[in-house]
């Protein structure tokens, strides 16, 4: 295929982007929720930061448990299998789909604190906070206050060494360490248990 | 004297267009969020005469481009990353695949975009995602209408390399 025929082709393909894209971020929606978090801003005078240590954690087992920043865990009596969207600000609230509940337990790794170890050896801090999940790692505030990145079963695949840590995109994340910023890769199977 | 900016109105309307286009931005939805609320303050703050629609979504779009690259300089300290060029097209398939191919040609075009470097991102998502003409880019970006089109040209060569070997030609299967 010949670069112009290539070019000819991208064109194609991009008249389609909206729709690609749109698909692709098909979950966000500013609702409600960002109406009345515009108006707290406009009355205090100034942006308000996310409360983003409450969050959702899907564990083994499809059963959902929640942790707040402060570690503290706590537990929904609904269940959503596989569909929760995660945390919000202003409290704990789940977007299960309709008529999907069951009981929620606690992950073990994660109800002691997190984990603490990575590759076998010990680590000197747990889990703190962790932030939203895609492609199977989220992005995780360690209790030494660095950024690392655990995967489904609450595991650091990638040790809490970052100033701050992007969310997964195609298997790769924006980090940044010591004021540079770098690209770190993941494993290829997001399902993978690291200890 | 002028009325002060339904600012819930312009948050239900715009707020989703915002979110969005942070997100293609900043590629984390909470930055993407917190963005969406300094954009709608702001505006607030300053409160614009917008006369219709098309000047509201303009001047939106814009507010929301450059608070989303002051947070890539400032919050990242960004420094030069390899972007499109290290991008790793997969080996050209070919076979009964089509319509597999073309879903993940789609995948592979989202992430290539993603991946430009923030002028050509610019450009792509104004005219290809916003439905905007090259000038009311320009205006947005407050550059000359020729260099919109030159950043076009130059991010679909940019993506024709990219994706290099793994664009579904439809008219080959015909």
């Amino acid at each position: 295929m010949n670069q112009q025929k290539n070019e000819a082709l991208i064109e194609q393909q991009l008249q389609d982007f909206k729709r690609i894209a749109n698909e692709r971020t098909k979950d966000i929606i500013a609702d409600e929720r960002m109406v009345q978090r515009v108006r707290v801003a406009i009355a205090e005078q100034k942006p308000q930061k996310a409360r983003r240590g409450v969050v959702a954690y899907v564990a083994a087992a499809a059963c959902v448990m929640v942790m707040l920043v402060s570690g503290a865990i706590l537990l929904t009596p609904y269940l959503n299998l596989g569909q929760v969207e995660q945390q919000d600000h202003a409290g704990v609230q789940l977007f299960a789909e309709p008529g999907s509940q069951g009981m929620a337990t606690p992950h073990p790794l994660v109800a002691e604190g997190g984990s603490k170890t990575f590759d076998g050896k010990e680590l000197g801090y747990g889990i703190a906070e962790v932030g939203a999940f895609s492609e199977g790692f989220a992005p995780a505030k360690a209790t030494n206050g660095l950024y690392g990145y655990v995967n489904g079963d609450g595991l650091w695949v990638i040790e809490a060494q970052y100033e701050e840590a992007g969310q997964v995109l195609n298997l790769q994340a924006t980090v940044v360490k010591n004021g540079a910023e770098s690209l770190v890769v993941f494993p290829g199977d997001a399902g993978a248990t690291i200890e | 004297m002028q009325e002060k900016i339904d600012i819930d109105r312009l948050v239900r309307q715009y707020g989703t267009m915002v979110t969005k286009q942070a997100f293609f931005y900043l590629k984390d939805r909470h930055k993407a969020e917190d963005v969406t609320q300094e954009v709608f303050l702001r505006i607030y703050k300053k409160q614009p005469v917008l006369p219709d629609e098309q000047s509201e979504k303009a001047y939106i779009l814009r507010v929301t481009i450059n608070l989303c690259k002051d947070v890539l300089k400032s919050a990242w300290n960004r420094r030069v990353m390899p972007m499109i060029e290290g991008y790793d097209a997969p080996s050209p398939q070919s076979g009964p695949e089509q319509e597999a191919l073309r879903s993940e040609t789609n995948e592979l075009l989202f992430d290539a975009v993603m991946q430009l470097p923030t002028i050509y991102k610019d450009v792509v998502l104004l005219f290809y995602y916003n439905d905007l003409p090259t000038g009311e880019i320009a205006r947005i970006l407050s550059i000359p209408e020729v260099t919109v089109r030159t950043r076009l040209m130059r991010a679909r060569n940019r993506l024709a390399q990219a994706l290099r070997g793994s664009i579904v030609d439809e008219s080959a299967e015909e």
